[in-house]
């Protein structure tokens, strides 16, 4: 992706822009399943000079995930004015005929997304219980929002099916991609399937990955969520129990480095959210361990068959037996 | 022959390290040549024990199947024969210490308890299983420990 690529989108975009420029444009590390650039634009309208800062999330070679550029977009734009904080889309490119891959068009908000300083640097330790109760307040907000208004939205058949639609869609996609016999995961799933929790009273739009790390936050707290692209409807447990596991602690006792799980789960009914039955939570967090390991195994197929270069991917390979460590713990 | 291939991965890391870092300007690529050094450093600390993991693994997991062979004996079922019938299909140990033959047999082995996670993991509470509860004790805790062992802390 190249400024010059960029700035001939925008003058099609905003054809009444003046001495359109675009500057700084970066690549955000991370991201694995979507390509995440940030960049500058400054141009004139009707004499009074504008200046923005906007994100392309453009779709990789290949990824972690098979993810959906449409429904992110989708979702985003329906996210507006509801209450759960999240960057304002501008534009999407699903030919993506400027910069050789769909893409879509953001406004880039202020704060950082380092969950690892988050959870550890004194330099924020005032802030974590601010964040803490945001993060729960927020996802109680998600859990609330209408998915009727979201026709792209995957959504089991019944609320009953809600469990095992995601155990099934999960072993489809490890039994597609797995490059090796995964014995821990044939015993989770084996797990999984006998612990079905009770079916949620309604389908919710459930973030799909909702950890410390995938939102936006300042000093004055969380200020926008992201990475929607794992989004469906299902049971609302299933976010609470993604965010409980052991890799999201960050190294730290704490869910999502923030606090602990029952003061999490505590502000989150508070919040609106939905009562959290401590059996289904521990489904969700076995579950979520399972789903973790079989993201690594999609990218480690992309690295190893030479359909991907990102050095992520490799890298993430190597989380795996953790992840098999923790799920041995939890269903031995 | 100096250098052995452990030795060549630490020369690359380094040289990639002093000529290439110090030119790299963006966050993106600074963050990919990280996980190229993490990727090194895994290479280096698995190299030399490879083979020798492999055979101890393959090794211990054949001997866990055949605990699990002997408490099948114990459960009635057509699952139940039809799991001793596919442990005892299973290939013989490899015949050579290339990575490629010890890496099919461990593969073997792994498919041979992944096939048997339907019967295995239920032990612990369908008493009809009963006779495998105390090899799904060992399994998990060999696999639990296999797993310690390769883990790497890339999340911190």
């Amino acid at each position: 992706m190249r400024e010059d690529q960029l700035a001939a989108y925008l003058r099609r975009k905003l054809p009444d822009a003046a001495d359109l420029a675009v500057a700084n444009l970066a690549r955000i590390p991370g991201g694995a399943s979507r390509e995440t650039w940030s960049f500058d634009a400054r141009w004139t309208a009707r004499g009074t000079p504008v200046e923005r800062a906007f994100i392309v999330r453009r779709d990789p070679p290949a990824s972690l995930l098979e993810s959906n550029a449409s429904l992110e977009f989708e979702l985003y734009t329906a996210l507006e004015g509801s209450g759960i904080p999240a960057p304002r889309v501008l534009w999407y490119e699903p030919d993506g005929a400027e910069l050789e891959r769909p893409f879509f068009v953001m406004e880039r908000l202020p704060g950082i997304t380092d969950a690892r300083t988050l959870a550890h640097s004194p330099e924020w330790a005032e802030q974590r219980p601010l964040i803490a109760r945001q993060k729960a307040e927020v996802l109680a907000r998600i859990h609330r929002f209408d998915i009727g208004r979201l026709r792209s939205l995957e959504r089991p058949p019944s609320p009953e099916t809600a469990a095992l639609h995601e155990v099934e869609k999960w072993e489809r996609t490890m039994r597609q991609d797995a490059l090796e016999p995964q014995p821990v995961l044939e015993f989770a799933f084996s797990w999984l399937r006998r612990h079905l929790p009770p079916p949620p009273e309604r389908l919710a739009l459930v973030h799909g990955d909702y950890r410390s790390g995938n939102f936006l936050f300042d000093k004055t707290g969380i200020t926008g969520v992201l990475d929607w692209e794992m989004a469906h409807a299902g049971d609302p447990i299933e976010d609470v129990g993604w965010l409980a596991i052991k890799s999201w602690r960050w190294g730290t006792d704490r869910t999502g480095g923030l606090c602990s799980r029952e003061e999490f789960v505590r502000m989150y009914e508070e919040a609106g959210g939905a009562k959290v039955d401590p059996a289904a939570l521990k489904f969700w967090e076995v579950f979520s361990n399972v789903k973790f390991a079989i993201i690594f195994i999609t990218g480690t197929k992309a690295v190893v068959s030479g359909k991907s270069a990102d050095m992520l991917l490799a890298v993430t390979a190597f989380i795996n037996p953790g992840l098999e460590a923790e799920i041995l713990e939890l269903i031995g | 022959m100096r250098p052995y291939p452990e030795e060549v991965a630490r020369i690359i890391q380094a040289g990639i390290t002093a000529h290439f870092a110090p030119e790299l300007r963006s966050t993106y690529a600074q963050a990919q040549l990280a996980f190229c050094a993490l990727l090194f450093m895994v290479l280096q600390r698995d190299f030399d024990g490879i083979a020798e993991d492999l055979v101890r693994s393959n090794r211990e997991l054949r001997a866990l199947l055949g605990e699990a062979d002997a408490a099948l004996a114990h459960v009635a079922g057509d699952d139940a024969a039809a799991a001793r019938a596919s442990i005892a299909a299973l290939p013989a140990p490899a015949a050579d210490v290339r990575l490629s033959s010890l890496r099919a047999e461990y593969d073997a082995l792994r498919d041979a308890f992944a096939k048997l996670a339907p019967l295995l993991e239920p032990a612990a509470d369908d008493a009809r299983l009963a006779p495998l509860r105390e090899v799904r004790a060992r399994a998990f805790a060999w696999f639990a420990a296999d797993a310690k062992r390769r883990s790497v802390p890339v999340l911190g």
